[in-house]
């Protein structure tokens, strides 16, 4: 299971270009690279909100760009860098909007899936005591698991990362991205990580951008991170 | 949910009690319990018709009456009721078309700026102040005799009657289940742009729907009854504040709570001077003003 990009041309107004961008992406792979180097652009061409001007981005033997928006929603679940603040919904409810993809007919009541799917992942995370907590009184990093439990429940093939671990603590961010190891086994992770050290610890690919080009494509190893940013490893 | 019912209920009954006219059958039937429940309903219809485009534009400090829905209704109401021959629902399909007018202005305009919650504001502030000034320009041209119309700038519920009522109510109930029926979008609406869209609400697609039904709202309301300010921006406010977020409950909550505070400001405006009604438009900016400018000083 792969998404593989194919000749992919972008441009913003201001003059930021994506030109003949080729890569792969499979299990848990990051994507690395300084500020302004096209990650955030990448991620929201392949969630479908930025249209680019050419090329494929193929997944499953379809062209991810040409397929209907209802049928996409159902492919690829997104984890932002900051989680909205709103206040009144628990756990259970943030949990429960990611089955929005999958509710059918006017009104859009939950079934009685919707319901067990989102069980399922409460007890997956060890949510259990959290359930009827309301999402605005946790902390950083249980809010993180429920917007990762949220991607679950959409029950996607391809799960995209703006900077998931951020805010977060060492130990947060461990058990983030512990979590998220797990869940490669069974999805296409692609993810961008402020901090580029323990996450390589995790990932099973690496790619580096620089001014809308790929860079770097292949094995997380610690020397390419040193060389991109240009460090001296202490000896 | 039952205490504000229960609130409801009171602010009602002592309502029709309120008046310089006595308790009469005649004035009860035909004055005031038109009156009474068309500030209900427009006061709902205010507070939902904010409550909505709060939440899609991610902005408190939106309403229809800053945004220029309100001044739009109110230009092209006027313009109808110059218009020499009549038709059905004239006033406010007029103000319908008035409201839509100035939204689309605006958001035509607000997508050089990508829709940025402060330019959408400014802008409505600027159009509405832009079609306030034509609406007072226009006033200011008609003969002295018909200056009357100039206290409609104002707003108040002293023109109502029951079938203005029933069209402000339809108006109501049909966008009331609209929100209702979409409440759980509404809700992941509130996520950011990313989140939402990754969960199948489209917001470029969702904006335009509740900008229908949020003129629809404000634009009956404005038809017959002037601009009343603030009320879409007040209520909502305290009601997620008192509620929290969710559609579900914010919804019947917001347009139960702003039914109560219009029909309250309107009890004010027939009893704070005696044997003068002041219109309840400008007690609704007395309080709204402040209000608005602590949001705005919260904020920055």
């Amino acid at each position: 299971m792969k998404i593989i990009i194919k000749n992919l041309f972008f441009s913003y107004k201001n003059g930021f270009k994506i030109e003949n961008l080729n890569c792969e992406i499979e299990k848990f792979t990051l994507l690395l690279g300084p500020n302004g180097c096209g990650k955030t652009t990448l991620l929201k061409i392949i969630l479908g909100i930025l249209k680019p001007e050419k090329g494929e981005i193929i997944f499953d033997g379809k062209n991810l760009l040409k397929i209907p928006y209802r049928e996409k929603v159902k492919l690829i679940s997104f984890i932002p860098q900051f989680y909205s603040e709103i206040k009144g919904f628990s756990v259970f409810d943030m949990i429960m909007m990611g089955r929005n993809p999958y509710k059918k007919g006017i009104i859009k009541r939950e079934s009685k899936t919707d319901f067990e799917k989102v069980k399922e992942v409460i007890e997956k995370l060890s949510l259990k005591d959290l359930e009827k907590r309301d999402f605005y009184s946790l902390s950083g990093g249980e809010k993180q698991k429920v917007i990762i439990g949220r991607a679950l429940a959409q029950e996607s093939k391809i799960l995209l990362l703006d900077e998931p671990t951020a805010h977060l603590d060492l130990k947060n961010q461990f058990e983030i991205l512990k979590i998220l190891k797990e869940i490669s086994k069974e999805k296409i992770i692609l993810g961008v990580f402020h901090e580029p050290f323990l996450s390589l610890k995790f990932a099973d690919k690496l790619i580096f951008m620089k001014e809308g080009k790929i860079e770097y494509e292949g094995k997380p190893i610690i020397e390419k991170i040193f060389e991109f940013y240009g460090i001296s490893p202490l000896k | 949910m039952k205490k504000i019912l229960i609130v409801l209920i009171f602010v009602l009954i002592i309502s029709i009690f309120i008046g310089p006219a006595g308790i009469k059958k005649e004035i009860i039937l035909n004055l005031r319990l038109p009156r009474i429940l068309m500030g209900f309903f427009v006061g709902a219809s205010l507070s939902l018709s904010g409550l909505s485009l709060q939440g899609v534009f991610k902005n408190p400090l939106l309403e229809p009456y800053l945004i220029g829905i309100s001044s739009g209704g109110a230009l092209f109401s006027f313009i109808s009721y110059l218009i020499p021959f009549d038709f059905i629902l004239k006033t406010p399909l007029f103000s319908f078309f008035g409201s839509i007018f100035s939204v689309t202005l605006i958001l035509l305009i607000s997508r050089f700026a990508k829709y940025n919650p402060y330019s959408i504001l400014l802008l409505g502030i600027s159009i509405s102040i832009l079609f306030s000034s034509i609406l007072a320009f226009l006033i200011y041209l008609l003969p002295s005799e018909r200056i009357q119309i100039f206290f409609y700038l104002f707003g108040g519920l002293s023109r109502s009657s029951w079938l203005k009522l029933f069209i402000v109510f339809l108006s109501f109930i049909f966008s009331f289940i609209f929100l209702l029926i979409k409440n759980k979008e509404l809700d992941i609406i509130l996520l950011k742009e990313e989140e939402a869209f990754s969960l199948g609400v489209n917001p470029e697609k969702f904006y335009i729907e509740i900008i229908f039904f949020s003129s629809i709202l404000a634009s009956t309301s404005v038809a017959f009854n002037g601009i009343i300010g603030f009320i879409g921006l007040i209520v909502p406010h305290i009601s997620r504040i008192l509620i929290g977020e969710k559609h579900i409950n914010l919804i019947p909550f917001s347009s139960i709570l702003g039914g109560i505070v219009l029909v309250l400001c309107d009890d004010l405006s027939r009893i704070l001077i005696k044997g003068i009604e002041i219109p309840v438009g400008i007690i609704t900016s007395f309080i709204g003003v402040p209000f608005f400018l602590y949001l705005l000083f919260k904020k920055l």
